[in-house]
């Protein structure tokens, strides 16, 4: 996937992002940064041709995702909104197995093979055990992984995952993160939003940092997420940590004190 | 164990899948029995096995019974039960489309707008089928009045659509009020304040046979593309994602509703509750999943007019309009249901 000049903008005035170029590869992570509000979802949007840019382009395969057709597209790609919520109590295995829907006939319903590969990814994602639960009486954190099966169940080669860690515990987080890596070898292109650095490092994973309506930094995560650029990006002081015993990076913010005091 | 856990999931699917298909069964079967039954309801009664053998077209029965069955209750309950059923698939077709539980089969104005075509064909003197006529193309037109004011609010979006089918349904209502007004109190005015309570009354052999084509092909087309209501109700973006053409199926879906419903009330009049109150019967039974829903909910929409109508001609000597019975039934039965399943909207 290759995003060419891409800008975006809501009522053809100020534009949300502009001049955004990157391209992913087979079994890349990218983690895209940036503060509240800097446009995130927004290319997110883009990218599925959900939005449409009002510059430049995004290709798949060589071929411009607005002259695909919406089928064609989620075949391909698949997206995970950030937040959600739905009207009717579906099951969580019926939720899952909507990811078939770019495979089906406009006529068809999913068949049991459908169904299994649902399961298998509820599985995967240590749920199976809420398939039969409404997926609108369970907890943020338990739809985003529902979610998640969906977007798997659709089988895409790339899956664009807005926040995907959000609503998830310590614990799901990780497990998420090494899941998204372990998808990634698999032969699949992750691209997911995040408003943790740390996520980045734990990957290891390429890096973009969004800020002031562009990508000012593209590229491994040991070069882009440097002090100065969070700094740059966030607005507050960042160490970047080395952790001997787990041999990884961590950011700590550091705090100044004389703002605490009275 | 990993692979256990799916089995036992898969499993519970499967029965899940048993349940659903016994209940079709028992419908079904709960179907025939009241068709059968309601055959032999009136003033005269006829008992059952004499209407199994005439609709058998066995030989050695009286020409009384035959013309009491094929000309009279036959076409009517016909009617009942694919009215019923075009109310019901229509009012949950909606829900899903509208991500809406609290809409009905009338939402985008379609019963107004036959109401005013119907008022304005009996203001004219024209005769019953002209009446119908002009319900069904005013019921069409005031769906169409309402996609083209949600067009003017420049969104897509589904609730812009259902406030648009307010107005235009308050709209048309004012018109109607009008046309009471100035209707000849004697002759006319009860004439238009019965055709908007609904009934079936009047319905022929030769209003069947034009209606229940258009009716059964829309019935027909929703159920084939039932699977897709689901994944519309998940919201606009979560559908395209999943490569779904949110627009093209929203606009099949109100196409086909929206002329079986205007089919369906133009023989009839305006029989409310229905498509409301019978969707959710259906998840009560089967769940949300439109798979399963949509047909049982066309089921039991037919079980239920059928019911309805039997009452409304038998229970006194003249006819109780139908709008009257549903509403008396719906409503506390709805108030019921909403109680009874912990509704959290």
């Amino acid at each position: 996937m290759d995003i060419k000049n891409a800008k975006f903008s809501y009522d053809k005035k100020t534009n949300v992002f502009e001049e955004i170029n990157f391209s992913v590869q087979k079994n890349d992570v990218l983690c895209i940064l940036g503060p509240n509000g800097s446009g995130k979802t927004t290319l997110l949007k883009c990218l599925t041709n959900i939005l449409q840019l009002t510059g430049g382009e995004v290709c798949l395969h060589n071929k411009n995702v607005q002259s695909l057709s919406r089928q064609q597209l989620s075949k391909k790609v698949g997206y995970l909104p950030q937040t959600h919520s739905a009207l009717f109590p579906f099951s969580v295995l019926e939720v899952a197995v909507m990811g078939r829907a770019p495979h089906l006939t406009m006529m068809s319903a999913p068949t049991e093979a459908d169904y299994k590969l649902a399961q298998t990814n509820l599985e995967m994602l240590g749920i199976s055990h809420l398939a039969s639960r409404p997926y609108t009486k369970i907890s943020g954190g338990q739809r985003q992984l529902a979610l998640i099966a969906m977007v798997l169940t659709q089988q895409p080669d790339i899956l664009l995952l807005d926040e995907p860690t959000s609503h998830l515990d310590f614990g799901n987080q990780v497990r998420l993160l090494e899941l998204i890596q372990k998808l990634s070898t698999t032969g699949l292109s992750v691209v997911f939003t995040s408003h943790f650095p740390d996520h980045a490092f734990q990957l290891s994973c390429k890096v973009a940092l969004m800020n002031n309506k562009q990508l000012i930094n593209v590229g491994d995560c040991e070069t882009v997420l440097t002090e100065q650029n969070l700094k740059k990006i966030y607005g507050i002081d960042v160490k970047v940590v080395h952790v001997q015993t787990t041999d990884s990076k961590v950011c700590v913010p550091i705090r100044n004190k004389n703002n605490c005091a009275e | 164990m990993g692979v256990d856990v799916v089995a036992k999931q898969l499993e519970a699917l499967k029965s899940g899948n048993i349940a659903y298909h016994n209940a079709l069964l028992v419908l079904v079967a709960v179907t025939l029995f009241l068709f059968l039954v309601s055959l032999g309801l009136g003033r005269y009664s006829i008992p059952l096995d004499k209407t199994v053998k005439a609709l058998l077209m066995q030989p050695n029965i009286e020409q009384v019974v035959k013309d009491v069955i094929f000309k009279i209750r036959l076409p009517r309950i016909i009617a009942a039960m694919l009215i019923g059923a075009t109310l019901s698939i229509s009012g949950a077709s909606f829900q899903g489309v509208f991500k809406n539980p609290l809409v009905s089969s009338y939402i985008l104005g379609v019963a107004s707008g036959a109401g005013f075509g119907a008022a304005v064909a009996i203001i004219l003197g024209l005769n019953m089928s002209m009446v119908q006529l002009f319900a069904f193309l005013f019921g069409i037109v005031a769906v169409a009045a309402s996609f083209g004011i949600s067009k003017l609010y420049r969104s897509s979006s589904a609730l812009s659509l259902v406030l648009a089918g307010i107005i235009v349904s308050s709209f048309f209502s004012a018109l109607v009020s009008l046309l009471k007004c100035i209707a000849d109190p004697r002759q006319k005015l009860p004439e238009i304040v019965f055709w908007l309570m609904g009934s079936l009354n009047t319905v022929t052999a030769e209003d069947v046979l034009k209606t229940a084509p258009v009716m059964i092909a829309g019935i027909v087309g929703l159920l084939l593309i039932r699977w897709r209501i689901n994944i519309v109700s998940m919201g606009e973006e979560e559908a395209q994602a999943l490569g779904v053409d949110v627009k093209k199926i929203r606009g099949i879906i109100i196409v086909l509703s929206t002329v079986i419903t205007a089919a369906a009330v133009g023989i009839s009049g305006i029989i409310g509750w229905i498509g409301l109150v019978i969707p959710h019967v259906g998840r009560m039974l089967v769940g949300p999943d439109y798979k399963k829903l949509l047909p049982i909910t066309t089921i039991i929409g037919a079980i239920y007019l059928l019911v309805v109508d039997d009452c409304a001609r038998t229970i006194t000597t003249g006819e109780i309009p139908l709008g009257i019975l549903t509403a008396l039934v719906g409503t506390p039965f709805f108030a019921y249901l909403l109680w009874k399943s912990k509704v959290s909207w």
